[in-house]
């Protein structure tokens, strides 16, 4: 990213017959380094031949899009601030739109008193983003050992829970076995029966 | 009489002292728009009428200029 200032924008604000301008283009990705300088020189050359005096340029350099634009990943941005005279404008968007190595443009009316600003682009966010998460390693640590009294915590409450069950378990089991008992004696009495009966027993009714 | 003291500032969306959105900032287009990309409404977004249509302009501009998707 480069910044250039020509012009103090503030002697061009005072003239009541211009206006300040800015266009942001998309200049062709698939060039080389040499073939994209000649191409800006060009778009240049065409905004001064309009009586544009150029305030500011700024170029972000080759950057991806976000979606493909005439089969293409990748473009030149370039930002130009100038002050013209509002009825070529429109003269200005046609003869953007007629050159070859131009993917996109945009021609906007800026407020007065617009200050050109930079701002961080999105690699620069995935940098900043990094530290945040290391700062989140080193809380950790602490977690952990709140975890450890936590975890010891837990381990006394399973002994007592165990003691208890243990307990239970104890009544659980005579309970079981009388049950067993009673089945069993039930089964037997069942047999019995079945032996009278089998053997034509005097009480057999259905 | 206005109170300008308690008046809430957009600072971070617009240039200061303006209700000018640069659709460049990408910070700002991408935290007002949803997952899905679309521009988020007045009700979530809660700033006022003048700063909510400049942001839907700057994103829409932004968008046309393959700096932020249309749709996901």
């Amino acid at each position: 990213m480069s910044k250039k200032t020509t012009s103090s924008p503030e002697e061009m604000q005072s003239r009541e017959d211009v206006l300040a301008y800015e266009v942001m283009a998309i200049l062709d990705g698939s060039t080389t380094e040499n073939q994209y300088k000649k191409n800006l020189a060009e778009l240049k050359q065409l905004l001064e031949s309009f009586g544009a005096e150029i305030s500011h340029e700024e170029e972000w350099g080759k950057r991806g899009l976000a979606y493909p634009i005439k089969k293409q990943n990748y473009g030149y941005y370039v930002i130009f601030n100038f002050h013209m005279e509002p009825t070529k404008a429109q003269e200005l968007k046609s003869q953007l739109r007629i050159m070859n190595f131009v993917l996109r443009d945009l021609v906007l009316k800026t407020p007065k008193g617009y200050v050109p600003q930079q701002y961080s682009l999105d690699e620069e966010e995935v940098k900043k983003t990094e530290p945040v998460k290391e700062e989140r390693n080193e809380e950790k640590p602490m977690k952990k050992a709140v975890r450890e009294t936590e975890e010891v915590a837990e381990v006394k409450e399973e002994k007592v829970v165990k003691k208890k069950v243990e307990k239970e378990d104890t009544d659980k089991e005579e309970a079981p076995k009388v049950e067993e008992k009673k089945h069993k004696e039930k089964m037997n009495q069942l047999n019995q029966k079945l032996e009278q009966l089998l053997s034509g027993g005097e009480d057999f009714n259905l | 009489m206005t109170h300008k003291k308690n008046r809430k500032t957009y600072d971070h969306i617009c240039i200061p002292d303006t209700t000018y959105v640069d659709y460049k900032n990408v910070r700002v287009m991408r935290k007002y728009t949803t997952i899905y990309r679309r521009i988020k409404p007045r009700y979530y977004t809660k700033v006022p009428m003048v700063v909510q249509k400049s942001l839907a302009r700057a994103i829409k501009n932004a968008r046309f200029m393959a700096l932020i998707p249309f749709t996901k």
